[in-house]
């Protein structure tokens, strides 16, 4: 596990539009869409309901965490770097007693990237085929930024944040950056 | 550019899909009992017609799941996402067919009617 400092988007940390998202704990959920024990366990042990729309999200919970639904099987938890066994630990014990379950940290695989402000949408959409003017807060997709897959959250009115598998990140980094820079 | 109805995401830009070849081939259930005339037919003939095609696409940016979709290879027009195993849409040319509504409501069924 890679202390902060090791994050390789470290270089780039900043503050203002765009920046490195903290390292965070980030935990992929797979499970039958019809497994109503494990939803029932999940969503007592996490205190909210995963959300049953694909590209819905949801929150709450104790460490606060988001739920992203990727597919009829699928979902993103991100939560605090530093819930990341809790999480994991009471996640586990949500899909026991599933046959088809699973729960698998991801945190390391993948790095966020955050946009913040009214160039945001230009920024994506420069690169993103999804339509962003339709997007609203709280709606996640999944797509691909020019060559790299990424899960996009709407988290406010102008706020997104854009995960991608790490080894992506500065490929995507530069790439906002160029993009960005016609909307200045 | 196709726009494609993903049954579990919506529509989505074609670039967002993978293309997988024609839809409804059903593997032989021995195999070993075909002539090998029979087993290239299964293997390698594809019908490649000029117009209507049932075709199966798999949503690679997204949830990753497999679908048909049929289409008009000629105008590229759609006619509907349906699931594997699932009914074919209606060809009806410049509007789109209620394929979607039945593919909801499949949906929520495998969901448990969560939605």
């Amino acid at each position: 596990m890679p202390a902060a400092a090791n994050f390789p988007l470290a270089n780039f940390a900043g503050t203002g539009e765009m920046h490195s998202a903290p390292a965070r704990a980030k935990i992929t959920l797979r499970a039958k869409a019809d497994d109503e024990v494990f939803l029932s366990r999940c969503e007592s042990e996490l205190g909210f309901a995963l959300p049953s729309v694909v590209g819905q999200s949801a929150e709450g919970g104790k460490p606060p965490a988001t739920a992203m639904r990727l597919g009829p099987d699928e979902w993103m938890l991100w939560s605090e770097d530093g819930a990341r066994e809790e999480w994991l630990r009471r996640l586990e014990k949500a899909a026991a007693e599933s046959e088809f379950a699973a729960v698998v940290d991801v945190s390391d695989y993948y790095a966020v990237i955050c946009l913040r402000g009214a160039r945001a949408r230009g920024i994506l959409s420069a690169g993103c085929p999804l339509d962003f003017s339709a997007m609203r807060p709280g709606k996640c997709a999944q797509s691909h930024y020019a060559q790299a897959a990424v899960l996009i959250l709407q988290c406010g009115e102008d706020a997104f944040d854009v995960q991608t598998r790490i080894s992506f990140a500065p490929y995507l980094w530069r790439y906002f950056q160029t993009a960005a820079a016609p909307l200045l | 550019m196709l726009l494609i109805e993903c049954p579990h995401c919506g529509g989505r830009a074609q670039t967002e899909f993978a293309y997988f070849g024609e839809a409804h081939i059903v593997r032989p259930e021995e195999p070993g009992a075909l002539s090998d005339a029979e087993w290239a037919e299964y293997l390698f003939l594809r019908k490649n017609p000029k117009g209507v095609h049932c075709e199966r696409w798999m949503h690679a940016h997204g949830c990753r799941r497999f679908f048909n979709v049929m289409r008009d290879t000629v105008s590229g027009e759609i006619f509907g996402s349906y699931p594997i195993g699932g009914e074919k849409p209606k060809v009806a040319r410049g509007k789109k067919t209620t394929a979607k509504t039945e593919t909801k409501t499949a949906n929520a069924k495998t969901e448990g009617g969560r939605e």
